[in-house]
């Protein structure tokens, strides 16, 4: 445990809710300004030697993840008409539950979004029944926290062609290419696209006293054994706690946020280890908790005063989840490639980057080359043959021993646009061991953004074809149920009735309550989310220093 | 396809099959090999039969001698080792009494289906004493139905999961595959890396 305990019944500078990718560096930045935080965790603390290769836990039983193990469970429906059903083979909003949050999990795609990202809706025009805005921050805003993202959890990489303006180079450079990048690589070229080192939150070499990646191959879904993942694990929370400033409490989960009668959050109230209620008195609150847990908090949150949920006049949270999208596109070649073996992803195209009326829908993409969930034996054996291979008995086995080293997948990431009848919110009949509401999640792919992942598929097909595989298979493109991305539910914005949080992250309907993670984007990016859910943070980091010091942040004390 | 690369699969399963036949399936089967003259010849079938003759902390025999047959079916003993070579019961027999609790129920059930079809076919016999072909007539019939899916998942977890879940014996499940458990790993991973290291001066890096 770190060293620094604070009382509950003495307001904290800040109260963290959650530890993940937004948390962690928030915690840090506060805390090494010499602010007092308190970090609430409801998942355990564990360290990079507990975890583990073990798939059947991980991928199978949630080991990581929340739900119906955790005491948690989720319910998910498509439409908003349609009764949600427990969902837990994984539960729909997919994120780890534990220090670290999702960062201890990720496989550390780190996609910087272009200048495009910020401004789309003014480029192109509105897209009729979505919220598609333009963010009111711009690239430029942003760029010196990418950077320092860069160099601050330590990002492996070499700038590709057609990038946007950066201020540093990477601090660490690619990792080792695979030979699913090659294949990528040589695909790509033949047919006249370009491929790049892809950047990754994964150490290529030692860099701030952290090793090099050993290459064990357990990156996607599971936590890091020699902490060369630079997640907020093994970056963010250890210097936190170094400062003297910060407690990270795990196993705290929050049930509400109680306000005063100026409407101001006065404490978080919160299961301690042992199930007892706690209540943390706070000058600021800030929710990091990801896109469903910060929405659910704010919804259970509700009071006379907030009869909607906390900080929700505009009665926008929980609305515009955006998952990204998703397809995929495997090949088998002639030799090994032992995909296995190292990080998922060391090469990607981002020639399909930009939208384009001509396609006749809106979107955008990246194409990464990586094994998937093919590189580990339990999902392979179930799933990673072709759909026409036998599904048992001698056929069967020959195949699997012929195909498991050979095969590789694109993945095609995308855009999702925000709809409103996406969402999260309270689910009336299922709740968790406390008596909280589940969480419930709507969703229903927007058609364009089923178009734009076939796109993405037919283009990863060309690129296998071109690299000379001698079979290419793909994965139908089916309406999502589970999401990793949790986007846009606690949006940015001027307008207050429009949007949850002001440019700074401060909810528009309390003085001293912020948000920051991934509920706070506003348009869904080209697939990769977290490196710009860390720049936002440290941006909102940065200011909440400068407003502290100048006495000018807001609280019930 | 022939490739003389020793990363092929065939040529780790020829391997995996070697050390099998040479080592026995376990430490302890070792041990009872080398005091058996006779039994150092034995066949991966004669190997699997003694393990057949185990006894199991959940299951009861019938149970047992059931799933032995479906998941030998499911995953056959070929050329290299089966789902009986990897100890996939012996997974069930962990599994059913604590994780997979739930699919006692189902799998008692389908197994009691089983029984009647088989013995419609093969009138006196349960399922497990069926020949190889007619266990496949009657599978291939099912193939389409959750007990079906069930009993396949469970299989393939048992063949492939770390083997303290009491399956993957030896890890023969992984050397079917190719997959080399290791924690560390030095590039190049793979034929295409290495034949690309070999043609740039470096990695683009």
């Amino acid at each position: 445990m770190s060293g620094v305990t604070f009382p509950t019944r003495k307001a904290v500078d800040f109260v963290i809710v959650g530890s993940g990718a937004a948390g962690g560096v928030l915690a840090r930045e506060l805390s090494q300004a010499g602010l007092d935080v308190v970090v609430l965790e409801q998942g355990p603390y564990r360290r990079a030697h507990e975890f583990n290769h073990d798939e059947f836990s991980v991928i199978f039983q949630n080991e990581m993840l929340s739900g119906v193990s955790k005491g948690d469970p989720q319910t998910f429906r498509q439409l908003e008409s349609e009764i949600a059903q427990l969902q837990d083979q994984p539960p729909p909003a997919f994120f780890a539950r534990m220090v670290g949050g999702s960062s201890a999990h990720f496989t550390g795609n780190y996609w910087r979004f272009r200048p495009v990202d910020f401004k789309e809706k003014t480029q192109l025009g509105g897209i009729a029944g979505t919220g598609f805005a333009d963010w009111p921050i711009s690239y430029d805003d942003l760029e010196p926290y990418y950077t320092k993202v860069d160099w601050e959890i330590g990002v492996s990489g070499a700038p590709g062609p057609n990038e946007p303006f950066r201020s540093r180079p990477y601090p660490v450079p690619p990792l080792p290419v695979k030979s699913s990048g090659v294949l990528l690589e040589q695909g790509a070229k033949k047919l006249g696209l370009h491929a790049q080192p892809a950047p990754m939150a994964i150490l290529s070499q030692p860099y701030n006293g952290r090793p090099g990646c050993i290459h064990c191959g357990f990156c996607m879904g599971f936590g890091c054994e020699v902490n060369a993942k630079s997640s907020s694990l093994s970056t963010m929370i250890p210097q936190a706690e170094a400062t003297g400033h910060c407690e990270i409490r795990p196993l705290s989960t929050v049930t509400r946020l109680a306000t005063n009668q100026q409407g101001l959050v006065k404490e978080v109230i919160y299961r301690d280890a042992e199930g007892n209620e706690q209540a943390q008195l706070a000058k600021v609150v800030i929710l990091a908790a990801n896109g469903a847990e910060t929405p659910r908090l704010l919804l259970l949150s509700e009071s006379a005063r907030h009869p909607d949920g906390l900080a929700n006049a505009s009665g926008k949270v929980g609305k515009y989840l955006m998952f990204n999208g998703h397809s995929s596109a495997h090949g088998l070649f002639e030799h090994p490639l032992n995909e296995y073996k190292s990080v998922q992803v060391t090469r990607i195209v981002m020639d399909f980057y930009d939208s384009d009326p001509k396609r006749g829908f809106y979107g955008g993409g990246g194409i990464d080359a990586r094994p998937f969930l093919q590189a580990f034996p339990i999902m392979f054996a179930l799933n990673g043959l072709p759909a026409e291979a036998p599904g048992w008995g001698a056929e069967y086995k020959r195949m699997l021993s012929d195909y498991y080293l050979r095969n590789m997948a694109l993945l095609g990431n995308s855009t999702s646009l925000p709809v409103e009848s996406n969402n999260i919110s309270l689910d009336p009949e299922h709740k968790d061991q406390w008596g909280r509401a589940a969480i419930r999640v709507s969703y229903n792919d927007h058609p364009d953004d089923m178009a734009m992942a076939n796109f993405m598929q037919q283009r990863s097909v060309e690129i296998l074809e071109a690299a000379g595989a001698q079979k290419v298979w793909t994965d139908p493109v089916v309406p999502q149920n589970i999401g990793a991305h949790l986007l846009g539910t606690c949006r940015m914005g001027t307008d207050p009735e429009q949007s949850v949080i002001d440019p700074w992250h401060r909810a528009h309907d309390v003085p001293n309550l912020y948000i920051c993670d991934g509920s706070s984007l506003v348009t869904s990016g080209r697939g990769q989310p977290t490196m710009t859910i860390q720049a936002l943070a440290f941006r909102a980091a940065g200011q909440l220093i400068k407003s502290a010091r100048a006495g000018e942040l807001k609280s019930a004390v | 396809m022939q490739n003389k690369n020793n990363n092929h699969p065939d040529a780790s399963h020829n391997d995996a099959r070697r050390r099998f036949l040479q080592q026995g399936s376990s430490a302890a089967l070792g041990v009872w090999l080398s005091t058996h003259w006779g039994a150092c010849l034995a066949s991966a079938e004669q190997a699997a039969a003694a393990a057949r003759q185990q006894r199991y902390q959940f299951l009861n025999p019938h149970q047992s001698a059931s799933l032995d047959a479906i998941s030998a079916q499911l995953i056959p003993t070929t050329d290299t080792p089966g789902a009986r070579e990897a100890g996939v019961v012996n997974f069930f027999d962990q599994a059913l009494s604590s994780h997979a609790a739930f699919a006692v129920e189902p799998l008692n059930g389908w197994i009691t289906e089983l029984d009647a079809e088989a013995a419609r076919l093969r009138p006196g016999s349960n399922f497990h004493q069926l020949d190889a072909a007619d266990q496949q007539q009657l599978l291939t019939a099912q193939e389409d139905t959750p007990a079906f899916g069930l009993m396949r998942f469970l299989t393939v977890v048992g063949m492939f999961a770390m083997s303290h879940y009491g399956g993957n014996k030896n890890n023969l499940g992984w050397e079917l595959l190719g997959f080399d458990h290791r924690h560390a790993w030095q590039p190049p991973f793979g034929y295409y890396d290495a034949e690309y290291a070999r043609h740039n001066s470096g990695d683009g890096a």
